[in-house]
């Protein structure tokens, strides 16, 4: 995957937001879920950690603070799951499904 | 009667002598639908197509209303977005212009359907010669209107309802994917056909009803072929697809059938791939049947996703979440199918919330 993406590439310190025309929907607990972009119809599954991820997403946090505040919830290192988020940004920003706030 | 400029300006009748209206009231399990026609001729041809739903009396309250006028010249398109030409299922070539707030559908430059979102009302222009792109391409999209305005949504299903529980259950697929033959199945043991293609479903807040529009079953060759114990069939005359219609009361002695009947929805099975050995009937991913079931029934234009679309999104993924669903991947030995999925669904296997 490339990381010349819009908006510069993706760091712990970038903060995202969700591209206008997506909507996320949870299917529950341990489900994972949809997210769909208006403007096409095109849908895409996500796991629960996406899900968890998107929601956070305001423009105003980093992803370094998401991680830090999923690591308790998924019980992984905040430093494994910086590394993982930054990567699911990049694979969500090439899409167009987010965008750098 | 002439019709020009403002799609709303050409409903004013022209005429001094005002024809007396005919009407006619459906309802659909609680969705009324009343139509008005100035020929009966209309009127007769609806209730052909949904004889079990002609109501008697009064109009359910708040029911559809749709209004049929002839016209000798119909409404121009519209300054709206087109977001969709093509072909219909019916093979009708068709095209859409809509907003958030209204659609204007155009079925062989025979017919005009316009109809404001939320306005709990449609207005049909047709031409002398529309009649039967008008039944075969207006008629459905005005009750899947009049069921939405009455909460109720269309969903490309079977619907067959367990006789022991009552219970209902859907088998989803595309069109060619084996619903028509996995229903047969069900109906031959254990469970009651309520339609093999049009099911309903209707969300409340203590859970998810379903129910079946009955029509003629689309039976292939090769469905008779696996289902021996159907015999001979009423018209044994295969069309140009390798199928023949087979109207429910007229194989009623070899499948269970059953009146349209709201019942509570206990799972929904996806057809997949068939498979080689036994049947495999497995919890199925949430996420992914709601895209199988979006993909199938919510329409997405080249203008994006409506307001109206993207509720239909919304109640599906509210069904699903509340409902066990499961992919079921059948065998070859059909017989022993409708106890496998019976004891799926006394279990509440699956994904059950």
């Amino acid at each position: 995957m490339t990381t010349e993406q819009p908006g510069g590439d993706i760091s712990p310190s970038t903060k995202l937001e969700l591209a206008p025309e997506v909507i996320v929907k949870s299917m529950g607990d341990d489900e994972g879920g949809v997210l769909l972009r208006r403007d096409s119809g095109e849908m895409f599954t996500a796991n629960d950690t996406t899900i968890f991820f998107l929601n956070e997403l305001d423009g105003s946090k980093q992803v370094g603070d998401i991680a830090a505040s999923m690591a308790d919830v998924f019980e992984v290192t905040t430093a494994e799951l910086e590394s993982d988020l930054v990567e699911l940004a990049r694979e969500l920003l090439s899409q167009n499904l987010v965008r750098v706030a | 009667m002439a019709t020009s400029g403002s799609p709303v300006a050409s409903t004013v009748p022209n005429s001094v002598d005002p024809v007396p209206e005919q009407t006619l009231h459906l309802d659909f399990q609680g969705a009324g639908l009343l139509v008005s026609a100035g020929d009966r001729a209309w009127i007769d041809a609806i209730a052909a197509m949904y004889p079990g739903f002609v109501a008697d009396g009064a109009p359910l309250l708040d029911a559809f209303r749709l209004d049929i006028i002839e016209a000798d010249v119909l409404p121009p398109d519209p300054d709206l977005p087109l977001t969709w030409a093509g072909l219909n299922t019916s093979g009708v070539p068709c095209r859409i212009f809509e907003s958030e707030t209204e659609q204007f559908f155009v079925a062989e430059d025979k017919v005009v359907k316009i109809e404001l979102h939320g306005s709990g009302a449609a207005t049909v222009f047709v031409l002398p010669e529309g009649r039967n792109a008008f039944l075969s391409s207006i008629v459905i999209p005005v009750v899947e209107s009049a069921l939405f305005h009455g909460g109720q949504y269309l969903l490309h299903a079977a619907c067959l309802v367990e006789e022991a529980s009552g219970r209902a259950v859907l088998v989803c697929a595309p069109s060619g994917y084996g619903k028509t033959t996995t229903a047969m199945t069900l109906a031959h043991e254990g469970f009651s056909l309520m339609t093999d293609d049009v099911a309903v479903v209707v969300p409340k807040p203590e859970g998810v009803l379903a129910w079946g529009v009955p029509r003629s079953l689309k039976v292939h060759r090769r469905t008779a072929e696996l289902l021996s114990w159907i015999g001979p069939l009423p018209d044994d005359r295969w069309d140009e697809n390798g199928e023949q219609g087979i109207a429910l009361e007229k194989i009623a002695d070899r499948i269970g059938v059953m009146p349209p009947e709201a019942r509570p929805l206990a799972a929904i099975i996806i057809l997949g791939s068939r498979s080689p050995a036994g049947h495999v009937l497995e919890p199925a991913s949430r996420p992914e049947v709601l895209a199988v079931l979006a993909h199938d029934n919510v329409a997405a234009r080249a203008a994006g996703m409506t307001a109206k679309a993207l509720d239909r999104f919304m109640t599906f993924a509210d069904m699903i979440q509340r409902t066990p669903a499961f992919t079921l991947h059948a065998g070859e030995d059909l017989a022993s199918l409708p106890g496998m999925v019976t004891r799926a669904m006394k279990d509440g296997a699956g994904n059950a919330p």
